[in-house]
């Protein structure tokens, strides 16, 4: 086997880094071998896993560890891909942007650093998942909630920082953040906001502290190693609704979102309530092959006799509500009312006592409880299932929903690509989520899955819409698409990059943001 | 019943694995073993009377098999792992869909160094998800949770 190097980098170089590494943060700490470094690869890229592909992990323990790993990397010029836990799966995993990269891995400083009931926050480090920090509230006894994405087992600080969203009133991650601490490429701490008060105890409650507020910019970006972060949790509510509502027909979704974003405006419905489609709400209930097992897209017969058969709606609403049981039944009142415009709606709910707990997994994570029930959308397809995704953000304006639908739907269908996705709804925006599902073992799927993501953003683009997230191999692409002025905001994120990481270690390329050192290796634009 | 259907029967699984999978075998003969497996596949019940057979805890994966992971799995094991000072190791086995197994895969291998794995994956059917035969060997040192 040919041994992986960091790009510009000789063998002899990187035995000596490698070695310093060693030393600091203990030899089972470095991982080199082929089967460790396997765990590295991203299991879902659309193509050559290989060209994603790590030369080393180093995995620190504490901040003065990763200080001394940067030393190293700035020594030797070795780009570093930093990875609280890994699980960034559909957009790249934890294999790095540059080929050749050391996998900066953070998950073992998992550590809880403190709760404040009272204040509703939690401080923690890189490595605790949505799952840890469920189970020490609960175990605690602390009335908070978490708000978990779709996959529970990620980490809450590389959630957040790539801007994932759940679906709670707190479903906006990086609207929750409060309080970073932060080792930039040279070795530097910083602690941003109030965090500044070095005796202070503002740190995880008031976000901007005094002067320019820089929170923002360490999310999906490339500037620092982000080693602790406060979020705030959701006061666990005395009772709460989960509300589905299935709506007959396509074009329904026009009307689902002009209802939908008043009551989001003036906070009827203060959660991130998402609009299923029906494909995507059925695969949780049973598999593809069961409905249709013949070439390309399901036909529209299929799918109806889908939906019908297991009583899903083509678009299917889910949203909570929380708070005492009057506000919530006023709420629902308003919301019923708003949403019987809609012909053939039909409308579910469940009421829970604040401490009970539903048992689908989505609903679950309606009640701030993680769960990898999401996962299951593997098995749609059959084979070893993986899935790739377009994000665009979307206007929360019927017009634009129905659009993007459209597109996405007749342009996966071109590539054999079922429409398997839905809208998670911000408050002036949605979230469009469409997984291209793919058998990662058949190389034509794992193709023409590339293929589409590449047609999706092309057409987006045409049409003024643009990523809010976009795997590995569609980085450059995806930030060359936000093209106003000749490119100006690419521009001035490099010169930010170049002022802060001037070696250029600190992953290059994520979100398409190369630092001078590594310019030419920008891909496909 | 053509061969799988025949291996995948309880009575089959139960005397004569060794033969076919031995991996499983020799992961269910160990001590520490912990069994998990979806009794909604066609196989599922077959596996679990074998996994009953041989006296292992056998786990329903349910509908989450990460909340079964982190509020079971993981616990288990890593409780077998610091109770065991002289240093026996842990294993897994399991039947259950393509999906669960992805995601206990990648739990399994980030919970400890993982000295032997071996599977084997069937298609599904119309009426069927595919499944997964599995077995997972820790080496004998503490287990992470994630």
């Amino acid at each position: 086997m040919i041994r992986s190097l960091p790009p510009k980098v000789s063998a002899a170089q990187f035995d000596r880094a490698l070695a310093g590494w060693r030393s600091i943060v203990g030899e089972p700490q470095v991982v080199t071998s082929a089967d460790g470094l396997a765990a590295y690869l991203d299991p879902f890229a659309p193509g050559e896993r290989e060209a994603f592909s790590a030369s080393a992990a180093v995995l620190p323990g504490s901040v003065d560890e990763i200080r001394a790993v940067l030393r190293i990397a700035n020594q030797f010029r070795i780009p570093l891909w930093t990875v609280s836990t890994g699980r960034n799966f559909a957009y790249g995993g934890a294999a790095p942007r540059l080929a050749g990269s050391v996998v900066l891995d953070l998950h073992r400083m998992n550590r809880i650093i403190e709760v404040n009931e009272a204040m509703a926050y939690a401080l923690v480090e890189p490595g605790v998942s949505y799952f840890d920090l469920y189970a020490h509230l609960r175990d605690k006894g602390y009335k908070l909630w978490v708000d978990p994405p779709a996959a529970g087992w990620g980490s809450v600080v590389g959630n957040t920082l790539e801007r994932g969203f759940g679906y709670t009133a707190y479903g906006d991650h990086a609207a929750s953040q409060c309080g970073m601490e932060v080792v930039l490429a040279n070795g530097d701490v910083l602690r941003t906001g109030m965090g500044g008060i070095d005796i202070g105890t503002a740190w995880q409650l008031y976000q901007p502290g005094y002067g320019p507020s820089f929170d923002a910019m360490f999310m999906q970006s490339n500037y620092g190693i982000v080693t602790k972060l406060g979020v705030w949790l959701m006061p666990a509510p005395p009772a709460y609704l989960l509300g589905e509502i299935q709506f007959k027909h396509e074009a329904d979704l026009e009307a689902i979102v002009e209802i939908l974003r008043p009551l989001r405006l003036d906070e009827t419905i203060r959660n991130h309530a998402v609009i299923e489609g029906g494909l995507r709400r059925a695969a949780g209930l049973s598999a593809r092959a069961q409905w249709y097992d013949g070439p390309g897209v399901m036909p529209e017969s299929a799918v109806t006799a889908m939906l019908d058969k297991l009583n899903v709606g083509r678009w299917n609403l889910h949203f909570a509500l929380y708070g005492t049981p009057e506000s919530i039944d006023a709420r629902h009142a308003v919301v019923q009312r708003a949403f019987a415009r809609v012909p053939q709606a039909r409308f579910l709910t469940a009421r829970y006592a604040g401490d009970a707990q539903p048992t689908a997994g989505g609903d679950r994570n309606l009640a701030g409880i993680p769960a990898m029930s999401a996962f299951r959308m593997l098995d749609w397809r059959g084979g070893a299932g993986a899935h790739v995704d377009f994000a665009p953000v979307c206007p929360a304006t019927g017009r634009d929903a129905l659009r993007q639908y459209t597109m996405v739907k007749a342009r996966a269908a071109e590539y054999g690509f079922d429409y398997y996705g839905g809208f998670t709804a911000g408050v002036r925006h949605l979230h469009h989520i469409f997984a291209a599902i793919f058998d990662r073992d058949d190389a034509n799927q794992v193709e023409q899955a590339g293929a589409l993501l590449r047609s999706l953003m092309s057409d987006a683009r045409a049409a003024g819409y643009g990523e809010y997230r976009a795997h590995l191999a569609y980085m450059d692409f995806a930030a060359a698409q936000y093209s106003f002025n000749d490119g100006a905001l690419l521009r001035f994120s490099e010169t930010i990059k170049d002022a802060l990481d001037p070696n250029g270690i600190l992953a290059p390329g994520k979100q398409g943001i190369w630092p001078a050192a590594w310019r030419d290796r920008r891909g496909y634009t | 019943m053509d061969r799988r259907t025949f291996m995948m029967t309880a009575a089959y699984l139960s005397t004569a694995a060794g033969s076919a999978w031995p991996w499983l075998a020799r992961a269910a003969a160990r001590s520490n073993t912990v069994a998990v497996v979806d009794s909604t596949l066609a196989y599922g019940a077959a596996f679990a009377g074998y996994a009953a057979h041989s006296q292992l805890p056998v786990f329903e994966t349910g509908d989450d098999i990460g909340a079964l992971w982190y509020t079971t799995l993981a616990p288990l094991l890593c409780a077998t792992q610091t109770s065991a000072p002289t240093l026996l190791s842990a294993s897994l086995i399991g039947l259950t869909r393509a999906s669960d197994y992805f995601v206990l895969n990648q739990l399994a291998k980030s919970a400890g160094h993982v000295i032997e794995h071996s599977h084997e994956q069937s298609m599904g059917s119309d009426t069927q998800h595919a499944h997964v035969a599995f077995a997972f060997a820790f080496a004998p040192h503490v287990l992470h949770k994630s």
